[in-house]
């Protein structure tokens, strides 16, 4: 009985100090989302870059780890079978010292986003405006409640290639493995990846895809903190 | 005008026309119940349990996908090449194979030892060489995905995982038809976002066999048929989920001054159907419905023809029997 009590205190406790440190909330004027009747085929390589959470939150939170010299992102949020897509621009506060920032997402699909699973939605937050991007991308969170340390989600679209493969900076290989089930228009293939404890931003994430013994030139973007 | 009618009921025409009546509505109310039977026999006979059908796709593509099911061999005499995946990608654009690129050339083999369980990706490249991709398998600590021992001048594809062989077009042709078996998939399921392996056309058929075509000894009937759509990835369903046991072959072919590969593959299982996934739009399933079953068979349109035929007949009789009507 106590011991309920205790863990009610805790969880109360936890929550309340997740209370305190309240992220900035960002919003875009004007929203723009698009729900297609058929999918667009996007053309992007990384549609998605977001940290792993095992448990949603309730509500459409989408939040990003955003770095102290940017002055504005674009976010993307694109669900698997590429029928919902939406880039909006976010400008961030003068004084902006970096930190977590939160989305206001007023999207007119609430309840189809709230429906897909962490593995059928890719967010990716870029810096810069929407029109002219670079490669300077932040870690996102999609309905994130508490985010696992240092681990990250790559949601890629392979273009048919047998194989893709990550490295994280330095680090080794990490092979990337396939969605199964039918739909995947905008991405079919998800990397999990790890920051490891030497990793300063920015790190430089380095996908190879590899098809019929091909192996392609490399693609990487910059991932900043 | 009482007295009248009494007279009238005790004349001999009155009771032939009451036992006439009697009997045919006894007729009647038989033929009724053979019609309802018939009907219910149809409803009843076009009940997955009683029906057997088999989908049947005859299809020109350059991709194909399929996870065996038993154990299967492919003898190519003119030899296959191994190509490994490179351990160290970052620095394999160093390396330059004529045959595995940027893998590691390891042996040429006379014969494919698949066992069940292996997943296998065959794809006909743009300069006509057949690329068997030995796809790896998931659960790695399952007995299926244990390395086997190999004999001399065999390879085994879970013995590579990753890896492939190339069967040069020469080698293909000579080879004839290489047998499939399990859960076949053909074209591939990214059809419109480019790339060289896609399903070039082709036909299916569903075909059915029910216990009145078997009463009536006939053969099977087809309910449904038509093309393939280009482009699109195509599986064969059973029992409502992709057939693991189907059958099939593929062999070498032209079609339009282009190499491509013919494959034939029939639904194992009793309930075949086939489903076509086309990117961008939900997939689709071709499964035929009793109406197209009762439409489709022969059998079942001749006996409903007769039986039709026979209750007018009664029809027609009974209305001559009719008295006339009494005038009163």
């Amino acid at each position: 009985m106590f011991r309920r009590l205790f863990i009610n205190l805790g969880v109360l406790l936890t929550l309340g100090s997740q209370v305190a440190a309240d992220p900035t909330r960002l919003s875009a004027t004007p929203f723009v989302e698009n729900v297609f009747e058929n999918s667009e085929i996007s053309g992007t390589l990384i549609v998605g870059l977001s940290r792993m959470t095992s448990s949603l939150s309730e509500d459409l939170r989408i939040s990003a780890e955003v770095p102290a010299d940017w002055d504005n992102l674009c976010l993307s949020v694109t669900t698997i079978d590429g029928l919902y897509e939406a880039r909006n621009e976010f400008d961030l506060p003068e004084d902006w010292l970096g930190g977590e920032v939160i989305f206001d997402y007023p999207t007119a699909h609430r309840n189809l986003l709230l429906q897909a699973g962490s593995d059928s939605i890719g967010t990716l937050v870029q810096k810069g405006p929407c029109t002219a991007q670079g490669e300077q991308v932040a870690l996102s969170g999609w309905r994130l409640l508490e985010s696992s340390p240092d681990s990250f989600r790559l949601f890629v679209n392979a273009f048919q290639a047998d194989e893709v493969v990550a490295y994280v900076g330095n680090g080794p290989e990490t092979r990337c493995t396939s969605l199964a089930g039918t739909g995947r228009a905008a991405y079919d293939i998800v990397c999990d990846l790890r920051l490891n404890e030497e990793s300063e931003s920015p790190t430089e994430i380095e996908l190879i895809r590899v098809r019929s013994g091909r192996v392609e030139a490399s693609t990487s973007v910059i991932l900043e903190w | 005008m009482v007295k009248n009618s009494q007279r009238f009921s005790f004349s001999p025409y009155r009771t032939l026309n009451q036992s006439l009546k009697r009997k045919s509505v006894l007729l009647r109310g038989a033929l009724a119940g053979l019609v309802i039977l018939a009907v219910f026999a149809a409803l009843i006979g076009n009940m997955r349990f009683f029906v057997d059908r088999t989908a049947v796709i005859n299809a020109d593509t350059t991709a194909l996908q399929v996870e065996f099911d038993e154990r299967t061999y492919w003898l190519i005499e003119e030899g296959m090449t191994l190509c490994q995946p490179n351990p160290d990608l970052r620095s394999a654009h160093l390396n330059e194979d004529p045959i595995c690129n940027q893998f590691l050339q390891d042996g040429t083999y006379k014969r494919l030892a698949i066992d069940a369980g292996d997943k296998l990706e065959i794809r006909l490249e743009s300069n006509n060489d057949l690329i068997v991709r030995f796809i790896p398998c998931a659960g790695e600590r399952t007995s299926k995905c244990l390395e086997t021992e190999a004999q001399e001048g065999e390879i085994w594809p879970r013995n590579a995982p990753g890896g492939f062989v190339v069967i040069s077009n020469e080698a293909l042709n000579a080879a004839g038809p290489l047998s499939l078996s399990g859960r076949i998939s053909i074209g591939s399921r990214s059809g419109s976002t480019g790339g060289p392996d896609f399903l070039v056309g082709g036909s299916y058929e569903i075909r059915e066999q029910n216990w009145l075509t078997r009463a009536f000894g006939r053969r099977s009937t087809i309910l449904d048929g038509g093309a393939l759509i280009p482009g699109a990835s195509v599986k064969i369903i059973s029992d409502k989920e992709p057939s693991r046991t189907s059958n099939g072959h593929f062999f070498a072919s032209i079609l339009d001054d282009r190499a491509i590969l013919r494959v034939i593959a029939l639904s194992g299982g009793h309930h075949g159907a086939i489903r076509m996934d086309v990117a961008g739009v939900e997939p689709f399933t071709i499964d035929p419905d009793w109406i197209d079953s009762v439409i489709a068979n022969p059998v079942f349109l001749a006996l409903a023809f007769l039986l039709g035929l026979l209750l007018n007949a009664l029809q027609l009789a009974s209305s001559l029997f009719k008295p006339p009507r009494d005038k009163r």
